[in-house]
């Protein structure tokens, strides 16, 4: 285990891990932490909220500003939760700190100014979780513990709670910047506004911005900007957040309006899914009109299978608006251009949307003639769900068809 | 005299020896006077009985009248407003052809505002709308060949766009009580529905149901593919009664021959269409023939008579024998070939058609799109639906799939009548 002897503070031992960048903002919890430290009050200060908040990087930053004024002299131990097997483990990284033996520990944090530091107290292991509450209780003065942790019940009584909340919009910025500075990323007042548009669509959380800044160092921040949105936009709708999802597509269509200066690729992407999700929530016209703002860009490029999917939403439009004549005809371009391309996934949602479409009009012997082969697709796909519904419509058919005079 | 003067009288003399005034065939039933309509209607006896049945009762009623291009809805329609107007006692009938990017409600107070001329405030509604009183804004252009329009044919009509009111079905409302208090029934007939984009039309129908339900008896048009298609599956409960305009029999047919060529001839000149001399100068035979390759559709009746006596009279035809037939209906397959208006895609298509003998949305394949220059069948929709407008393809009567095919006027293939069925 590596122990840090460095310039000013090398008179304290300890074992942090280097900071990876620079840490901005946070001045007011990093002013109660040290002040409730370095007091006579409890013995854990504890740094709680969400993942992602700056947990562990503030509570890094506390103990280097205390190491810098060469405070608990007696010696720092950082302790991340996750990588302590046993409580053994615990007590014998800080002993190898504090330099004395295992069952020496209690009585050198007695007799000298320690800080233990535990990252992430709410993963603390089952088995040994009952010692390490214990040792944190009885945790002898003048030594002290700082933790963070998820959860303020994994803490122990009489303990200094510091909660961190996302950063207000002018601390992420800063944040933001300050990173992609750091990351050798040129900003200037123009991007300012870009930022902005950053860190409130990641709602101004630390873990999420970092990341961002570093993908910055790949892309522009309109492409970065998108590219959050669209991933954000994709999440909410996997989970259910339709209007969450239809705000962002809005977002980047109201920015492609303005800037006009995006790639007709991207516009098509965005008009195809604001345009599919209006019509998901019964906008069935505001969104008929997107995709085919979308169709016509798409009809211009190679991309076969965008091409196929704007037509197969359009015929999924009409189809609920009760135009079947033109949802049929749609389905069928959909359905050619998907089996020229192979897209076994679009071929069988077209013979699907045919298949229903024909049981309105009907056709029952055509309905099962696309709807027998979609179910094969979809069995070779392994798509349980897709078997089920189609095996209700099948239902319906065969239903039809024996009720059918001969 | 100039040589338009000579060949003027030339083919005046030759329709004089014919006994006729002029060649009475005309594309469309709303350019005739209603003196004419009387004359050429024919047949849709079962039609006209159950619409003037409905017409005895008081309740207002909502007629859908749907059929294929050049079936005869316009003149159908026509043909009961004018006998309304006759027999009815205190009817106020109106007739208007649904302008482009116009509503329904937009369109019936246009329509009643311009029937009722001593009415201050509807001719106010018609100046706010940017329309002239009494008079449709009108621009006439020509269609076809030059044989075609200065002779008797007359021009295809387009309209000006108008500015709708802000709140055309109250408007139309207001204007409708003043009339009943003028009459006791208000019959507004709306044609040609399906030339509007059939999704938006769709909607526009569904926001003016309100309007369709006031105290006005409509009488609406509209061809069984797109729109009226999936209106008649889906929503019958619009209309209290949707009659379907199916081609004439052969008989009928050769009887409406017979009084399209009575109508061009002095009153004491006409004959019984039963009388050889009915259908001079064509033969009985000939004129059997040329019933036959219209298929019992109206407008292609008109449109080939007119051809082959265009031709006929160029030739000095004494009568229409089967070479002077068969001279005209090539004339014709040519001049609709030759029609001003088509593009170059429009004939790639027509060549596809022509070539496969069916399209269909159902077994077309991408390489034939690919020579059209598209990749969905949709996208030549347009001019499949143009090709219709200009009498060289026909939609057949199929709900499985999109089917398209030459017409009868177009020479070269035997079309043969297909039989499909409705359901399995």
């Amino acid at each position: 285990m590596k122990t840090n002897r460095t310039s000013r503070s090398s008179r304290v031992p300890n074992n942090l891990p280097p900071r990876l960048h620079p840490f901005v903002n946070r001045e007011e919890e990093i002013r109660q932490a040290i002040s409730a430290l370095l007091q006579d009050k409890a013995s854990v200060v504890a740094l709680t909220g969400m993942a992602g908040i700056g947990k562990t990087s503030l509570a890094l930053e506390i103990a280097y500003r205390l190491l810098d004024k060469g405070q608990f002299a007696g010696g720092m131990t950082w302790l991340p939760v996750r990588d302590l097997p046993s409580f053994d483990d615990l007590t014998g990284k800080v002993g190898t700190i504090l330099g004395t033996s295992d069952s020496e520990v209690y009585s050198r944090l007695g007799s000298q100014r320690c800080l233990v530091i535990l990252d992430g107290l709410d993963e603390l292991n089952p088995h040994y979780a009952p010692e390490v509450e214990r040792f944190l209780e009885t945790l002898p003065a003048p030594s002290k513990a700082l933790v963070t942790s998820r959860k303020e019940s994994a803490l122990p009584p009489q303990t200094t709670v510091i909660q961190l909340g996302p950063f207000s919009e002018q601390a992420a910025i800063e944040f933001f910047s300050a990173l992609a500075i750091h990351h050798g990323i040129q900003t200037s007042e123009e991007d300012r506004e870009k930022i902005a548009s950053i860190v409130r669509t990641l709602d101004y959380h630390p873990l999420a911005l970092a990341i961002a800044a570093s993908m910055a160092q790949r892309r522009s921040f309109d492409e970065l900007l998108f590219g959050l949105q669209e991933s954000i936009a994709n999440l909410s709708e996997r989970e259910g957040r339709i209007e969450d999802a239809l705000k962002y597509w809005s977002q980047m269509l109201e920015t492609l309006k303005q800037t006009g200066t995006y790639s007709d690729t991207l516009r098509a992407k965005v008009d195809y899914n604001l345009g599919r999700l209006l019509a998901q929530q019964g906008r069935w016209y505001d969104g008929l009109s997107l995709l085919e703002e979308s169709l016509a860009i798409r009809r211009l490029g190679n991309d076969l299978n965008a091409h196929a999917a704007t037509i197969y939403q359009i015929a999924r439009v009409h189809h609920l608006i009760g135009n079947l004549d033109t949802a049929r005809i749609h389905y069928r371009d959909a359905l050619r251009l998907y089996e020229h391309t192979g897209n076994a996934q679009g071929v069988a949602a077209c013979k699907t949307g045919l298949g229903r479409l024909m049981i309105q009009t009907g056709f029952v012997d055509d309905a099962l003639r696309e709807l027998e082969p979609a179910k094969q697709i979809y069995r070779q796909l392994g798509d349980d769900r897709r078997i089920a519904e189609v095996d209700e419509v099948l239902q319906v058919a065969n239903h039809i068809k024996e009720r059918q005079p001969a | 005299m100039s040589e338009a003067d000579r060949i003027f009288d030339e083919l005046t003399g030759t329709l004089s020896r014919w006994g006729l005034n002029e060649i009475p065939f005309s594309e469309s039933a709303s350019s005739l006077r209603q003196s004419q309509l009387r004359d050429v209607f024919t047949g849709r006896t079962q039609e006209l009985r159950e619409v003037l049945t409905l017409f005895q009762g008081r309740e207002r009623k909502r007629i859908l009248v749907y059929g294929w291009v050049g079936i005869g809805k316009t003149a159908f329609i026509l043909e009961v407003l004018s006998v309304l107007q006759r027999k009815a006692k205190d009817t106020l009938a109106t007739y208007i052809s649904l302008p482009p990017e116009t509503d329904l409600a937009t369109a019936a107070l246009i329509a009643l505002a311009r029937e009722m001329e001593d009415d201050e405030w509807a001719q106010h509604q018609l100046n706010l709308m940017g329309l002239r009183p009494k008079k449709r804004p009108v621009q006439k252009t020509g269609k076809g060949k030059a044989g075609i329009s200065s002779i008797g044919i007359e021009a295809e009509e387009t309209t000006v766009p108008v500015t709708p009111p802000r709140f055309p079905a109250l408007s139309f409302e207001d204007l409708l009580e003043r009339a009943l208090k003028k009459y006791s029934r208000v019959v507004i007939a709306i044609d040609d529905l399906d030339k509007q984009d059939p999704a938006r039309m769709r909607e526009l129908l569904r926001n003016d149901q309100g309007m369709l339900k006031s105290g006005a008896w409509f009488m609406l048009t509209g061809h069984p593919s797109g729109l009226t298609r999936d209106i008649l599956t889906r929503e019958l409960g619009l209309f209290d009664l949707a009659i379907e305009l199916k081609p004439l029999d052969q008989p009928t047919t050769y009887r409406m021959l017979a009084n399209y060529l009575n109508s061009a001839r002095p009153k004491t000149a006409r004959c019984d269409p039963d009388d050889p001399r009915a259908v001079y100068p064509f033969t009985p035979g000939t004129a059997r023939v040329l019933c036959e390759r219209s298929d019992g559709v109206p407008r292609w009746l008109n449109r080939l008579g007119s051809y082959v006596l265009l031709k006929a009279a160029s030739i000095h035809a004494e009568m229409i024998t089967p070479d002077v037939l068969q001279q005209g209906l090539e004339y014709a397959d040519q001049q609709l070939r030759g029609q001003t208006g088509l593009a170059p895609e429009d004939y790639y298509v027509l060549e596809l058609v022509l070539e496969k003998g069916t399209l269909s949305d159902a077994t077309v394949n991408l390489s034939d799109l690919e020579r059209l220059k598209a990749k969905e069948f949709s996208e030549i929709l347009p001019i499949l639906e143009k090709l219709i407008q200009f009498d060289l393809l026909r939609r057949l009567p199929s709900e499985r799939a999109a089917e398209y095919e030459p017409t009868p006027l177009l020479m070269g293939k035997q079309i043969e009548r297909k039989q499909t069925d409705k359901t399995d």
